[in-house]
């Protein structure tokens, strides 16, 4: 049972990391696999967004699971914005770089 | 028929191996008042749980394919499991019987399933 | 700033509070599920026209044709659903000017059946289950959303902070406590049907995929353009011509589209402008042999009757039919229909037996300090539970005592479906502050389980007094549909009454051995 707790203020935040920060990880998340996917040329544009649609909803989870684990909420924060902005940055090179042969 | 029969040996074999699995478990021995295994027992239960549970797996398959056959299986092992749970604290001796019938019951299904 | 906790001290806050604040949506969408496993033939029990066997052989022309020419000659897209064994009416839909029309058809009688005065099974029940009937903008699809993400969370927090997982596997101790018997039901119910729990939101939330992950969707195709739905589905679409155009024989469409399929069933015909020269005709395939939900679904031009397409899924887009499959049940297997349905039951008793931990937990606690939050909780979790309950079976009650010519009727019956869900909500709140209940917070549960013995013995009851279907009848005409929901009705009141006389049985405990339980770990 829940004997200890965090304050009502960390509570919130963490929640609102994990919600929203959550979500952004999670689009981020399937920009990037989906990029990767049809920059390699694996995949069609349309499958590669449906295969990495369908995990997105298990980062989304994670995040939530990482944003209440984390020692700290900066550090709930780090790891969740983190993670979205390293996603956010593969799509954005494999959609604006030039393709490798 | 075949496909009953096969459907049957399924349900009747997960209720089978889910008792094994029950039975071999010490914390669950000593709520029942059953006396404690030996090592060697405990791994022959567990052995003949799993075993049992893949038969009701292959029977799953062999009577609805493979996709129907590993979904079937995997909720009715569950359900099974949960009811039988339900049922323990109110009749061991009527589970454990039924448990036994349901091994015999399972095996002899199956291998007349696959006979036809 | 927050203290230091490890991971299982901090799993057991999330998974604590995060139940108890999603708790009521969970079962609400749990509970709908369920019931939506079986919406056809709740429909079958709440229009009693519709209570007729399934036809031998359907023609578009003579059965839909004829009808919707009569009934919407100049609208934009006709819809047909063409009946089977769970639905044996034919559905004809069209876009009017309010929005999507229906009427149901007798096939074998050649008749449009009056308007059924009801939403029924799967016109409420299932879009309750995943939108909670708020569509304006998709808020219900994203309340879902966060619904079962929280839920994705739930799972896995719980199998976190379960310290004994494997130990205590098989465990069940009704002669316990009612607070240690609520547990071991709390962990048996969660942990071996972890499987169904966790992949059945996952999949609900795949299903929606093109509405939570559009963002993303459309920062993908940004940059070159296009649409994911006519590359994913290899979708065709063309405007109106304008110009008058007769339809070709719809019926050799589908028969060229059994011929496609290596045979199957008609699920859906859709026609789009079909009085144009552009008109174009889309045959489904019923998925009745198969998980994948895919409809293989061949296109046609209207009027010459030539093949423009044929779906054909990707290995990727089968993967997410598949989970679509999965959660929504679309083939024909009866057993597994009836373990989803047990399952869904289970669910509702792993989400209802974590609230009352909740309330137990803390009562014996909060009674000290003089605070009434675990009162609170209860009453919520009485009204967002039991209240549930309550609500539908007085639908199901006002479906068969509203006169059928009301008007509105459909409406009427929905609402009073929220009137009683009110109700029951009030009434715990009231228990709760009352003062010579308010020690005993069982009370509310226990009225509210008399109250659903006998609301459902009524339902069953009016539905053979009202519509001469009554139980042995139905049994014998074949009628199963109605059958199974009389014989779910009453099994519902026998173990409501069940409920009611073990509440009164074990009371509230006295406060020192609330006080003992309290240290029960997890």
């Amino acid at each position: 049972m829940s004997n200890t707790r965090f304050t009502w203020q960390a509570a919130l935040t963490r929640a609102l990391i994990g919600a929203l920060g959550g979500f952004a990880a999670a689009l981020c998340f399937m920009i990037g696999t989906a990029s990767v996917l049809a920059a390699t040329g694996w995949l069609p544009r349309a499958d590669a967004a449906i295969a990495a649609g369908m995990p997105a909803f298990l980062i989304w989870m994670m995040a939530v699971l990482i944003a209440f684990g984390a020692a700290s909420v900066c550090r709930a924060a780090g790891w969740v914005f983190g993670g979205a902005t390293g996603f956010a940055l593969l799509g954005w090179m494999c959609q604006h770089l030039p393709r490798a042969v | 028929m075949k496909p009953l029969l096969l459907a049957a040996a399924s349900a009747f074999a997960a209720l089978a191996g889910m008792a094994a699995l029950c039975f071999q478990s010490p914390s669950q021995r000593h709520r029942m008042g059953l006396p404690e295994q030996a090592r060697g027992r405990r791994c022959w239960f567990a052995a003949a749980g799993a075993a049992m549970l893949a038969i009701s797996l292959i029977a799953a398959i062999a009577a609805d394919g493979p996709s129907f056959g590993i979904v079937l299986w995997l909720c009715q092992a569950g359900i099974i499991g949960l009811f039988m749970i339900l049922l323990l604290p109110y009749a061991i001796a009527w589970v454990i019987r039924v448990s036994g019938v349901a091994a015999i019951l399972g095996w002899l299904l199956f291998v007349g399933g696959k006979g036809l | 700033m927050d203290k230091k906790l490890s991971l299982r001290q901090s799993m057991d806050y999330l998974h604590t509070w995060a139940g108890v604040l999603f708790s009521v949506l969970l079962f609400l969408v749990f509970f709908m599920g369920t019931l939506s496993v079986f919406d056809r033939e709740i429909d079958r029990w709440m229009m009693p026209e519709t209570r007729i066997a399934a036809p031998r052989a359907v023609s578009f022309e003579r059965d839909a044709l004829v009808h919707l020419e009569q009934l919407a000659p100049d609208a934009r897209l006709w819809m047909v659903q063409y009946p089977y064994s769970r639905e044996p009416t034919m559905s004809l839909g069209w876009m009017g000017e309010d929005g999507i029309e229906t009427r149901h058809v007798d096939v074998e009688k050649g008749r449009v059946l009056t308007d059924p005065g009801t939403k029924g099974g799967s016109g409420f029940f299932y879009p309750f289950h995943y939108s909670f009937h708020l569509d304006w903008m998709d808020i219900g699809a994203w309340l879902l959303a966060i619904v079962s993400i929280a839920m994705l969370v739930l799972l896995v927090s719980g199998v976190v902070i379960h310290k004994k997982i494997f130990a205590d596997f098989f465990t069940f101790r009704p002669g316990k406590s009612i607070q240690r018997a609520t547990l071991d039901l709390h962990n048996a119910s969660s942990v071996l049907l972890l499987p169904f729990h966790f992949v059945i939101t996952l999949s609900g939330l795949i299903i929606f995929l093109f509405i939570y992950m559009e963002a993303g969707i459309a920062v993908i195709y940004a940059k070159d353009g296009g649409s994911i739905i006519k590359e994913a589905f290899n979708h065709v679409s063309r405007p109106a011509a304008k110009e008058p155009g007769k339809l070709a024989s719809v019926d050799a469409m589908v028969a060229r589209s059994r011929a496609m399929w290596g045979g199957g069933e008609v699920r859906r015909i859709i026609i789009r402008n079909p009085n144009d020269k552009n008109a174009l005709v889309e045959v489904q395939r019923r998925p009745h042999d198969q998980i994948v939900n895919d409809n293989v679904s061949v296109t046609f031009d209207g009027a010459t009757g030539e093949v423009l397409s044929q779906q054909r899924l990707s290995p990727t887009l089968q993967v997410q039919r598949f989970f679509s499959g999965l959660h929504m049940i679309p083939f024909d297997h009866w057993w597994l229909r009836w373990m989803y349905f047990a399952m869904g039951l289970v669910s509702c008793v792993m989400i209802g037996t974590g609230l009352l931990l909740w309330v137990e937990k803390r009562r014996a606690r909060q009674e000290k300090e003089g605070r009434v939050g675990y009162r609170a909780v209860n009453a919520v979790a009485v009204g967002g539970t039991m209240g549930v309950l309550v609500a539908t079976l007085s639908m199901l009650v006002a479906n068969k005592l509203l006169p059928p010519d009301l008007m509105d009727r459909a409406t009427v019956e929905q609402w009073v479906f929220f009137a009683a869900w009110i109700i029951a909500f009030l009434h715990p709140v009231a228990r709760a502050f009352h003062p010579r209940s308010r020690t005993d917070l069982r009370i509310a549960w226990r009225e509210q389980a008399w109250a659903g013995a006998g609301l459902a013995m009524l339902a069953a009851a009016l539905n053979a007094i009202v519509t001469d279907d009554h139980l042995l009848t139905a049994l014998g005409q074949g009628k199963l549909a109605v059958a199974g929901t009389d014989l779910m009705l009453l099994a519902t009141a026998v173990l409501a009454v069940a409920a009611a006389r073990r509440l009164a049985v074990h009371g509230m405990p006295a406060r020192s051995e609330a006080a003992s339980m309290h240290k029960v770990a997890i």
